[in-house]
């Protein structure tokens, strides 16, 4: 049963507005739903800004000890490189003392049976181990035996530079630069 | 202005009823507000004031006009409302009648407020505030005429004392109109079928007579003495003698003055009256409705 509603017959009020329809509730509803919101994405977006200023802080301090990590690999590999430099110049001039016994055997075995070898001299260089200063002074040498010789030595894999051989009668001066060839 | 009008709309108080809105009960535009009942009579007046909680306070009554007693009273009023609002009861100087064709338009009670020729037509008088309430299954209808000079001079007087009228009613008028209200809504037998209507209200009488579902006859007087139940008695007398075997007598008042209402139920005893009125009618359906 509907609620019954008293009849009023006071004189109407003219500056009255009329009631809002309730449905215009809504606005206010919204309003105030709008400020919850509002202030929870405030909070939520607060929060994250604290978060992610101290994630950026935590980076940054990682970044800081990666760097430092990255600059001490970098010192260690600089000082490795440098010790692999150096053992590859050992190792190279390791490489160039070579025996020189093979030398004084491929030129002895280059030379006829007459000639005699009245000096042979082979110095090492102590800077570039590969290369031999090779002084020989042959007595009835003539410059085939040289080449003799030169052939026997090339097949050593020393090639002979700056060749210099003078003949003064009998005797045969003759003066090369043996240079390892690295295979 | 916009700022008093924004924040109304922003605690809501834009889509609460105002305190003098016709179109809201009177439990719902004062919820939560103290408010104040005056019932107001030829030589006398009573109210009783509304907590906020919609608890009614004690009955204060005096007797005497109201023009003379309301300076000395009004501060009493005042204290015991929230903004001075109140709910005036008339029981005098109005006239009830049947009639038929009233504009039924959804809007009618407004207009009757506003623009009452547009319901009443020709028997719109402008010295009159008036009262509509239609039967459910006919074309008749009670109107409910009051002196509009009247209305004026109680406004007058609200408003001199620093109160407000939230509404002005006429209290024999709304016990007819709830109890017929409650008569047809209900479905209850008599409604489609004969019945006798009488109501009483602080010296006012009205009778109703219904004759195989149709309003036939109204009767209604205003002003009398409640020193005794005579006057009322003649007045409905007329309405009495068509009451047949049988037919219900209907009997409400306003719960104000128990020994009249025990002296009409006592006349009335004959045709078999029943007392419909429950307690504090008057009250409950100024203070609530």
């Amino acid at each position: 049963m509907s609620q019954y509603l008293c009849h009023d017959f006071k004189t109407p009020r003219s500056d009255s507005a009329r009631r809002l329809p309730s449905a215009f509730a809504l606005v206010p509803v919204l309003f105030y739903l709008s400020l919850i919101g509002g202030a929870y994405f405030n909070f939520t977006s607060y929060q994250s800004f604290s978060k992610a200023t101290k994630d950026r802080d935590t980076w940054k301090q990682v970044t800081a000890q990666k760097t430092e990590a990255k600059a001490t690999i970098e010192r260690n590999m600089a000082g490795l490189m440098k010790e692999k430099a150096r053992a590859e110049k050992l190792a190279q001039w390791i490489e160039g003392t070579r025996a020189m016994q093979p030398i004084t055997v491929a030129v002895s075995r280059s030379l006829s049976p007459e000639i005699t070898v009245g000096q042979l001299t082979m110095e090492r260089s102590t800077e570039l181990p590969a290369q031999i200063t090779l002084t020989m002074t042959l007595n009835n040498g003539t410059v085939e035996d040289i080449a003799r010789v030169h052939q026997g030595i090339n097949a050593l894999n020393y090639r002979p530079y700056n060749t210099q051989q003078s003949k003064n009668g009998e005797i045969l001066e003759y003066h090369t630069m043996l240079i390892w060839q690295q295979m | 202005m916009l700022l008093n009008e924004i924040m109304n709309v922003l605690t809501f108080a834009a889509f609460r009823p105002d305190a003098d809105d016709s179109e809201m009960t009177w439990s719902k535009r004062f919820a939560g507000r103290r408010s104040l009942l005056l019932n107001i009579s030829r030589t006398h007046s009573s109210w009783r004031s509304v907590s906020r909680k919609g608890v009614f306070g004690e009955v204060v009554s005096q007797d005497g006009e109201l023009a003379e007693m309301a300076p000395h009273r009004a501060e009493e009023w005042r204290s015991s409302t929230d903004g001075g609002w109140c709910s005036v009861s008339l029981n005098n100087r109005f006239i009830i009648s049947l009639e038929t064709n009233l504009s039924r338009r959804d809007n009618f009670a407004e207009l009757l407020r506003t623009n009452p020729k547009a319901v009443l037509g020709t028997k719109y008088d402008r010295g009159k505030r008036y009262a509509v309430f239609h039967h459910p299954s006919t074309t008749s209808s009670l109107l409910m005429a009051c002196d509009d000079v009247m209305v004026k001079s109680v406004e007058d007087m609200l408003r001199a004392n620093g109160l407000k009228g939230g509404r002005i009613c006429c209290g024999l008028f709304t016990i007819l109109e709830e109890k017929l209200r409650e008569i047809y809504e209900e479905n209850r037998p008599e409604a489609t079928k004969s019945f006798l209507l009488i109501a009483s209200c602080e010296g006012s009488v009205a009778a109703l007579l219904q004759q195989d579902g149709q309003w036939t006859e109204v009767r209604c007087r205003t002003g009398l003495s409640t020193e005794t139940v005579e006057p009322a008695m003649q007045i409905i007398a007329p309405l009495m003698q068509k009451v047949t075997p049988g037919m219900p007598v209907l009997y409400a008042h306003d719960g104000t003055d128990e020994k009249f209402s025990a002296a009409m139920m006592q006349q009335l005893q004959p045709v078999g009256a029943e007392d419909i009125s429950g307690g504090d009618l008057l009250w409950k359906i100024t203070g609530q409705n």
